[in-house]
């Protein structure tokens, strides 16, 4: 199981994939922008300028950039992203970006909020898509191995779960740690939003679960696992060394699939007002104000358009490398030669 | 069949009950109760008040009081210390209760009158969306690793992808006002309900279209399908006697718990087309923390998930014999 | 791995045809039959309320939606003129106040018999066909002041004499236990009603045409408690059982989206009421609103989509105009450093409210450099600061320093701004905070909170700066400054000062002209002092369909709809 052998083969697959060889490169520059967002020489996310209303993209032909950078103090950077405020002022000076994509009503650049919002939607997105994965990974795995009653007692309690209006409870548990938040803070040093994602992760497992549970079940039939505990191997040992890495290439498709719907559902939230906080942003956020720049008075489409068009492409690139990965990973060797 | 459907009726119940239970008991551990605004009441007052909705009482006597099915206020029975002028009260009794944010209504009454607009919503959103999903899919399927193939998972990524409020806003923008064939909001005619119906409609072809699509991609490549094809019979004849029916397993599963969703409305499409549904007091009630309402939509959901999976399960029954024998041992 | 099924022959093609095509068709022809109920026609005039009133009880009802409904439904002793907002006759055909000032007449339009009045019309009646007679009016200012009733607004009425022991003197089950008799408020016959207060109080006019105020017919009432103890709270209210007095009655009331009403025919001034039909909207929405208008289903918006005010106003038929309201932070004065003044007077003096009111708000309101807005007649309140950015800045870090704050002294704990994630609170927040930081090097954490909890946090005192907003009842500074008085529950800071109190309590008792010194005076503490920071007053955000007569702006932003009609 700990061989590369089926994971250096998927890899040899995907390379053959070009969609999804262009998807994996997309998402790691995407990735890696996000996460050098305060390196990068665009404006700061937060700094408003005098303005009446939202203003329109500009060509980068027409005003390619200028100086005038100011540190986006509010967002209260850590230590890293000091270290690249830091380069950046040493590479590029107080030079930035002209206003590519437009600004929003309060002037603010709508192309440095895209990357930074990029940002906090990718770690929150990660977040819930990591803690689902944990959940699902050991509950499904448990209830897979454990078999008979557990197992039937354990699947029921998904069921039940299941139709739990969770969104209800997601709001409920949002405004709790709302309501708590300085407590949290101060006492515990935890960040109320992390928190907030590690929570809805903790209810997006069920039907992963469902999927490991029915892996394990049938590899647990298998020869390996009989072999095993002839071996003496302990049931600890079998499920944790050996059964569960065996299903994570599974998991790791579904994460690819994960991470959109939760990116998804942190727009709604932000729709409503619970999602990510000001001064901090995300795509789901940006999209949730751009809903508004689209009326019959003025349309301030851009502010609608790319935050859409970045999580379109974001969201594009997941699901077909994910589609491609579970080719890839396919034991039945699935893939193109099929069709 | 029958032994099936009790079992299920049985969990139904224990599931409710849990359900009931946590969302009342978490609803309460938030901060914030429902008369709160920036005006404050006098004390006196906001006393008066919780105590008309017995919001006074200790949790368990409330908890009880809400399940029913004996009043324990002023009106119980009279072995109750009540004066027996109205005895039966709480969910036991299919009573909601009052809600607390729409003080002139019940909950039942604010259910009566939503329930219905978010299910003809639902109906017309699942009616064009789900054979244009499985349209879209086969064809997909059929043609993979063309351009057409390429169009049609492009266009159900951007459906999954866009947020529904900017595709609503943007439909809107483009039905109304560009070209103003539609209304932009309101509720009432078929005009008003075409928009709406698109943008709820719209995630659900975008999923189904993708779970067809890999489901007819598994289905045509198992032995017994190359084995009819080995038969002679052509490929729609192929796909439309033998594959589809494998391949819609999936997307029957997805259908279940997505159309409960859709059924019992959306917030986002509600908003933004004025449409009085279901959809806005799901969270309404809970922001406005009004108890009673927001348990008795939380009930309702419950309810049509849970339906509708028992529905789900004997679809794929239907579909996939292998699983109604086992139903059967 | 089986080949296939093992049992049945082949699976049957058109069963699953049968559903893939029939079950669209079904589902589409149930939505059909759930979905289309119809419309009625355009009303004659449709307003957005912005959302749905939380009861059609004026009792109950607090907020401004449930104002707008109400003042249609229902008519008070008096209405206010719509540009003016002069008491105009109501209910009340005539009143004199007595040699005193304490004694209120109120003579009512009733008939007995249904005959034309004096002024030709047909005297007052409920919409039942029974008069309105002045023991309604008892008896529904009796309900509000009952505590039981659980009225926001009760407590208004206790400038009444002998009111307030009424309302409070209770017995274990909370209700009242002295007789009404002891309270100032009479019938003296059918047609007069006869209010005494404890003090001359010359907002009492205002206090009358308040909605809560709005007089019900309790006879129905109690026929319905009698009938029916368990749900006669709402019953009472359905549109087929409610009983009204005034310019419309509900025709038909669709929950969450829109309330028809029509011109009341039994309405004594019927044939003065401009239009037949009103419909008034619930959306919530800013958004689709002004699509709504735009496309021209709706005549009038309340509030419009902050993002597109400055396009807005370079329309004709957006009419933004001052109110009386002010945004402003509280200050927990219970938390250091906030329990030094000099430190609250320090934020208060920095804040950009220049930028705040042109870039954030947006709307053409304006900087609040006081609590109390202008506008009131004859009131010239004080002032904080100089409105000099950089002197005002220069001053406050004095204050700091003072204070033992500042480069030569301690460093400022970071302090945490709430408000509630709505709107543009959010914005005008970040501006605040930057500027705090920029100017006094305080740093201040942004915390948004979902409204409740917000509220919640506010009124427990469970928060460092918070945002607030205050709305005036009627065109007088004290409903101002009286929130910040010590025993006031909105006072919500912690803020307790004898000498501001005794100064509002002077100002109570005294004389007019000297009763407007010593409210300035009062408010000048208030300010020296700081448990707030005013930001800005408000403007109404009205959108008005050009040709609508009889909506005039106000200072209170009330537009009785018996005024209005369209232009021929």
């Amino acid at each position: 199981m700990s061989s590369p052998g089926p994971w250096k083969q998927a890899a040899a697959r995907l390379r053959a994939n070009r969609l999804a060889w262009i998807s994996a490169w997309l998402l790691a520059l995407v990735g890696l922008l996000s996460l050098c967002a305060p390196l990068l020489p665009i404006r700061s996310p937060i700094e408003a300028r005098d303005v009446r209303e939202a203003q329109a993209p500009v060509s980068p032909l027409a005003h390619f950039g200028g100086p005038g950078f100011t540190a986006p103090e509010l967002l209260e950077p850590s230590r890293f992203d000091r270290a690249l405020l830091a380069a950046r002022a040493a590479l590029f000076g107080d030079w930035q970006t002209g206003a590519w994509l437009g600004t929003d009503a309060r002037g603010r650049d709508l192309l440095a909020r895209l990357v930074w919002g990029g940002r906090t939607s990718l770690s929150a997105a990660l977040i819930a898509a990591l803690t689902s994965l944990a959940i699902g990974l050991l509950y499904g795995g448990l209830s897979g191995y454990a078999g008979g009653r557990v197992d039937e007692l354990m699947m029921r309690a998904v069921d039940a779960l299941q139709s739990i209006p969770f969104l209800f409870f997601v709001i409920f548990v949002g405004t709790l740690l709302s309501g708590w938040r300085t407590e949290l803070a101060d006492r515990y040093g935890l960040d109320r939003e992390a928190l907030f994602f590690v929570v809805i992760g903790a209810v997006w497992w069920l039907s992963l679960s469902r999927i490991v549970r029915g892996q394990v079940r049938s590899l647990r039939e298998g020869e390996l696992v009989a072999a095993l505990r002839v071996l003496g191997a302990s049931h600890a040992r079998i499920l944790l060394r050996h059964l569960l890495p065996a299903v994570l290439p599974l998991a790791v498709v579904y994460l690819a699939l994960t991470i959109p719907s939760v990116m998804l559902f942190e727009s709604f939230l932000s729709f409503l007002g619970l999602g990510i906080e000001a001064p901090r942003m995300s795509w789901g956020s940006l999209a949730a104000d751009g809903a508004e720049a689209l009326n019959p008075v003025r349309s301030a489409w851009w502010l609608a358009l790319f935050p859409a068009l970045a999580m379109g492409l974001v969201l594009l690139a997941l699901n077909l490398f994910g589609d491609a990965l579970r080719d890839a990973l396919d034991p039945r060797g699935g893939g193109e030669e099929r069709a | 069949m029958t032994w099936f459907l009790l079992r299920r009726a049985l969990a139904f119940t224990l599931t409710l009950w849990v359900v009931v239970s946590v969302s009342f008991f978490l609803m309460r551990a938030v901060k914030g109760g429902p008369f709160d605004s920036e005006r404050e009441l006098p004390p006196a007052i906001e006393l008066a008040l919780r105590a008309q909705y017995h919001l006074d009482w200790p949790l368990w006597k409330q908890y009880l009081q809400y399940l029913g099915p004996l009043n324990l206020d002023a009106h119980g029975p009279t072995w109750l210390g009540g004066d027996g002028s109205n005895c039966l009260t709480g969910l036991l009794a299919g009573d909601f209760g009052p809600s607390l944010r729409y003080r002139d209504l019940s909950v039942s009454e604010i259910l009566g009158a939503s329930l219905p607009i978010s299910l003809a919503l639902g109906c017309l959103a699942l009616a064009w969306s789900m054979p244009a999903g499985l349209l879209l899919g086969c064809l997909s399927a059929l043609r993979r690793g063309t351009r057409t193939d390429g169009a049609v998972r492009a266009l159900a990524t951007l459906g999954i992808a866009v947020p529904n409020f900017v595709l609503a806003g943007l439909l809107v923008l483009v039905f109304a006002f560009a070209w103003p064939v539609l209304p932009p909001a309101g509720y009432g005619e078929l005009r008003h309900l075409v928009l709406p119906a698109l943008a709820l409609g719209a995630p659900v072809a975008a999923y189904v279209a993708r779970l067809s699509r890999s489901g007819l991609l598994e289905a045509l490549a198992q032995e017994w399908v190359r084995c009819a094809r080995a038969k002679g019979l052509s490929e729609r004849a192929v796909l439309l006697r033998h594959a589809l029916r494998a391949g819609l397993m999936p997307v029957v599963a997805y259908l279940g718990p997505a159309a409960a969703g859709i059924l019992t409305g959306s917030l986002v499409i509600e908003k933004i087309f004025a449409i009085p549904g279901t959809g806005s007091h799901f969270v309404n009630g809970a922001l406005n923390r009004d108890y009673t309402l927001a348990m008795g939509v939380t009930i309702v959901y419950t309810a049509l998930v849970f339906g509708l999976n028992v529905l789900v399960d004997l679809a794929q029954a239907a579909l996939d014999p292998r699983i109604a024998s086992r139903e059967r041992a | 791995m089986k080949v296939f099924p093992d049992h049945g022959a082949r699976p049957r093609t058109g069963g699953v045809l049968a559903w893939v095509v029939g079950l669209p068709l079904f589902l589409f022809a149930l939505g059909l039959a759930l979905g289309l109920r119809g419309t009625r026609p355009r009303a004659e005039l449709s307003f957005n309320n912005g959302t749905e009133p939380a009861s059609l009880d004026p009792a109950v009802a607090t907020g401004l939606p449930e104002g707008r409904v109400l003042r249609c439904l229902y008519e008070g002793l008096v209405v206010k003129h719509p540009r003016t907002l002069e008491p105009l006759p109501g209910m009340a055909e005539r009143w004199h106040l007595s040699a005193d000032r304490r004694v209120y007449t109120f003579e009512l339009r009733t008939s007995r018999d249904g005959s034309i009045s004096e002024d030709g019309s047909i005297g007052a009646r409920w919409s039942n066909g029974a008069p309105v007679v002045a023991q309604d009016f008892v008896a529904s200012w009796q309900r509000l002041l009952d505590p039981r009733t659980g009225s926001g607004y009760g407590k208004e009425l206790w400038r009444v004499r002998g009111a307030r022991e009424w309302s409070t003197t209770l017995d274990e089950q909370g209700a009242p236990r002295l007789p009404f008799d002891g309270v100032g408020l009479r019938a003296r016959d059918e047609r007069t009603l006869v209010v005494e207060l404890d003090a001359p109080w010359a907002s009492f006019l205002d206090l009358v045409s308040l909605p809560a105020l709005l007089p019900v017919h309790v006879p129905t009432l109690e026929a319905l408690r009698a009938a029916h103890p368990s749900d006669w709270q709402r019953r009472w209210l359905r549109p087929r059982e409610l009983v009204t007095n005034g310019p419309f009655r509900v025709l038909e009331h669709r929950v969450n989206e829109r309330l028809r009403l029509e011109r009341n025919p039994d309405y004594w001034d019927a044939a003065r009421v401009g239009l037949a039909t009103l419909d008034v909207w619930a959306l919530e929405s800013p958004v689709t609103a002004l699509n709504l208008y735009e496309a021209g289903e709706l005549d009038l918006l309340t509030e419009v989509p902050a993002t597109l005010v400055p396009r807005l106003l370079e329309r004709p038929d957006f009419r933004p105009a001052p109110i009386l309201g002010t945004y402003f932070y509280r200050f927990n004065t219970a938390r250091p450093p906030l329990d030094d003044a000099r430190v609250r007077r320090a934020l208060a003096l920095v804040l950009p409210r220049e930028e705040i009111a042109r870039n954030v708000a947006g709307a053409g309101e304006v900087p609040a450099w006081s609590f109390v807005p202008p506008g009131l007649a004859d009131y010239a309140g004080a002032l904080l600061g100089t409105g000099a950015a950089a002197a005002d800045a220069a001053t406050a870090r004095e204050l700091l320093a003072q204070a033992g704050y500042g480069p030569q002294g301690r460093p400022l704990p970071t302090l945490e701004l709430s408000y509630n994630t709505q709107g543009r609170h959010r914005e005008i927040a970040e501006v605040a905070a930057e500027t705090w930081q920029r100017e006094l090097g305080l740093r201040v954490a942004l915390a948004g909170r979902e409204t409740k909890t917000f509220l919640d946090s506010q009124r427990s005192r469970d928060y460092d700066i918070s945002r607030s907003s205050w709305i005036g009842d009627w065109p007088d500074a004290a409903n101002f400054l009286e929130i910040f008085a010590s025993e006031s529950e909105n006072n919500r800071t912690g803020w307790a000062d004898a000498d501001y109190d005794a100064l509002l309590a002077r100002a109570a008792a005294a004389a007019p002209a000297e009763r407007l010194e010593l409210l300035a005076r009062a408010e000048a503490r208030l300010l020296d002092q700081a448990p707030l920071a005013p930001v800005f007053y408000y403007v109404s955000r009205n959108l008005v369909r050009p040709g609508l007569l009889g909506f005039e702006p106000n200072v209170l932003d009330e537009h009785p709809p018996k005024f209005w009609s369209w232009a021929r």
